[in-house]
C-alpha cells in the first residue's frame, strides 16, 4: 500500500516484481513528480523540514525514452527523483562551492563589463556520474552548474546510449558518456580531479549472485546488504575527490548508511544528509559527502 | 570521446594500469562549438597531461598547440591559448574510432561517440 502520509498514490509501475522480500524499485508515474513543472517558489521537503526554494528547476526532458528503453535501462523512479530534489536543495551551495562570483574578480584594471564576461558561467567543475543509466541525473545537474565537464559512466552500453541521446536532448555538449565497470578507466589519471561524483547504486540487498546479472536487474541489485557495488568505490571516494569535491550517493537503510559516513570519515570526508524519503519499505536517504 | 576525456583513461586491466595515454585511432570527428569559459579551461590545466593532449590533437590533425604550456596561465594574457586549449579539449568530438592499450594493443572502441572500455569475463 501506498504512504498514505505524503498525499501521494503509487500507480506502479514497469518493476514492481516481488521476490520474497525483495521489491524492486517502484517507478512513479511523471505526472506525480512536484517540480515537473517550472515555477517559483516552489515547497521541497529537506532534511529539516520544509525548504522554500527561490526558483524550481524543471526536470530534464526524458519523454524520448521509450517503454522499449526501459527494458533495458533504469526507469527513473523515487530514488532518481529523490536524488533531483537533492541537488536542488543543493544548487546554492554548488554554486557557490565551483564558481566564482564576479566580485571576487573585481580587478581596478578591467571595467565591470569585462568582469561580467569573465565570471560568466562561473568556475564550474568536473562532475562525474557512475552509473548514469538514463542520464537524467547528470543532465539536471548539468543544467544547475552550466560550466564544466559532465562525465557519465555506465556499465550497460544500452544505458549509456540512453544517456547520451538524454543530454543531447537536453541541449547539454560539455559532456561525455564511457561505457565501463564504475570508474576503472579513469582511477589514475581523475586523483584529486573530481569536484562532484554523484552514485545511486544499485542499493537493494540482494543475492550476491544477481549483482552479476547481465539484464536490468543489475541497475538494483546490490548483494548483501545491498553493498557489494558501492562497496568497489568508496575506498576510492577520498583519492578521487578533488580539494572542494562532494559526493552524492543514495542509500537505503540496509546499506547501513551510518557506516559509510564512518569509511568515509576517515578520509576527511564530513556528511550531510540533504533529503530523505519513506516509500513503501524503503527509507532512502540522499548524503553529501564533503571535505 | 571528446579529448578531454581521451586524456583521463587508462586501460582498465589492472596489469596494464600505467600505459599511458592510450593510442587514439580516430575513424569519424565532428567538431561542435561549446560555450568558451576561460575560468573553466584555467581550473582544468593543473589536471591535464599536456603531452598526452598534445598526441590526441594531433591525432585528430589539430597541431597548432605550444609544445609546452607557460607555467603561469593569466587569463587575459593567455586568452588566445586558453581559447586553443578550450576547442582541442571540448570542441572536438571522436564519433568513431578506437583506443588501443600501447602495452598490450588491446582495442576499446569508440561507437556513437561512446568509447567501450567493459572488459570480457577473462579480461577482468
Amino acid at each position: 500500500m501506498a504512504d498514505e502520509s505524503d498525499g501521494e498514490s503509487y500507480t506502479g509501475g514497469f518493476f514492481s516484481e516481488e521476490e520474497e522480500g525483495r521489491e524492486a524499485p517502484e517507478s512513479k508515474c511523471e505526472s506525480l513528480r512536484v517540480s515537473m513543472v517550472p515555477v517559483v517558489r516552489a515547497e521541497v521537503v529537506g532534511g529539516g523540514g520544509t525548504k522554500r526554494v527561490e526558483k524550481a528547476i524543471s526536470d530534464p526532458d526524458i519523454s524520448h525514452l521509450t517503454s522499449e528503453d526501459y527494458k533495458h535501462v533504469y526507469s527513473p523512479s523515487e530514488d532518481t527523483f529523490l536524488m533531483l530534489d537533492a541537488l536542488n536543495l543543493d544548487a546554492e551551495y554548488l554554486r557557490s562551492r565551483f564558481a566564482l562570483s564576479a566580485e571576487k574578480m573585481k580587478n581596478k584594471n578591467n571595467s565591470a563589463q569585462d568582469e561580467e564576461k569573465k565570471g560568466e558561467g562561473g568556475r564550474g567543475g568536473i562532475v562525474v556520474e557512475v552509473g548514469v543509466g538514463s542520464g537524467i541525473v547528470l543532465t539536471h545537474i548539468a543544467r544547475l552548474m552550466l560550466s564544466g565537464y559532465f562525465i557519465g559512466v555506465d556499465i550497460n552500453p544500452k544505458a549509456a546510449k540512453c544517456a547520451y541521446s538524454t543530454l543531447r536532448r537536453n541541449k547539454i555538449n560539455n559532456f561525455d558518456i564511457v561505457s565501463c565497470d564504475l570508474l576503472t578507466p579513469f582511477l589514475s589519471r581523475l586523483v584529486r580531479c573530481i569536484d562532484v561524483l554523484i552514485f545511486n547504486p544499485p542499493y537493494v540487498p540482494t543475492p550476491s549472485v544477481e549483482v552479476k546479472d547481465n539484464g536490468l536487474p543489475r541497475a538494483w541489485a546490490g548483494g548483501i546488504r545491498g553493498r557489494e557495488v558501492l562497496d568497489r568505490l568508496l575506498p576510492f571516494v577520498g583519492k578521487l575527490l578533488s580539494a572542494k569535491g562532494v559526493f552524492y550517493l543514495v542509500t537505503v537503510k540496509e546499506n547501513e548508511p551510518k557506516q559509510i559516513a564512518e569509511m568515509l570519515s576517515k578520509e576527511g570526508l564530513s556528511c550531510e544528509t540533504i533529503t530523505s524519503r519513506k516509500a513503501h519499505n524503503e527509507h532512502l536517504e540522499i548524503h553529501r559527502f564533503y571535505r | 570521446m571528446r579529448l578531454l576525456t581521451h586524456n583521463m583513461l587508462i586501460n582498465p586491466m589492472q596489469k596494464f594500469e600505467g600505459a599511458y595515454p592510450l593510442k587514439l585511432i580516430p575513424k569519424k570527428i565532428t567538431k561542435e562549438e561549446v560555450k568558451y569559459n576561460p575560468l573553466f579551461v584555467v581550473h582544468l590545466l593543473p589536471k591535464l597531461n599536456y603531452p598526452a593532449l598534445l598526441y590526441a590533437a594531433s591525432t585528430v590533425g589539430l597541431k597548432d598547440l605550444p609544445k609546452e604550456l607557460p607555467k603561469k596561465i593569466d587569463p587575459t594574457e593567455h586568452d588566445e591559448l586558453l581559447k586553443m586549449l578550450h576547442h582541442v579539449l571540448l570542441e572536438v568530438h571522436v564519433e568513431e574510432g578506437l583506443l588501443v592499450c600501447p602495452k598490450s594493443e588491446r582495442e576499446f572502441p569508440i561507437k556513437q561517440g561512446i568509447p567501450n572500455m567493459r572488459l570480457n569475463e577473462d579480461e577482468v
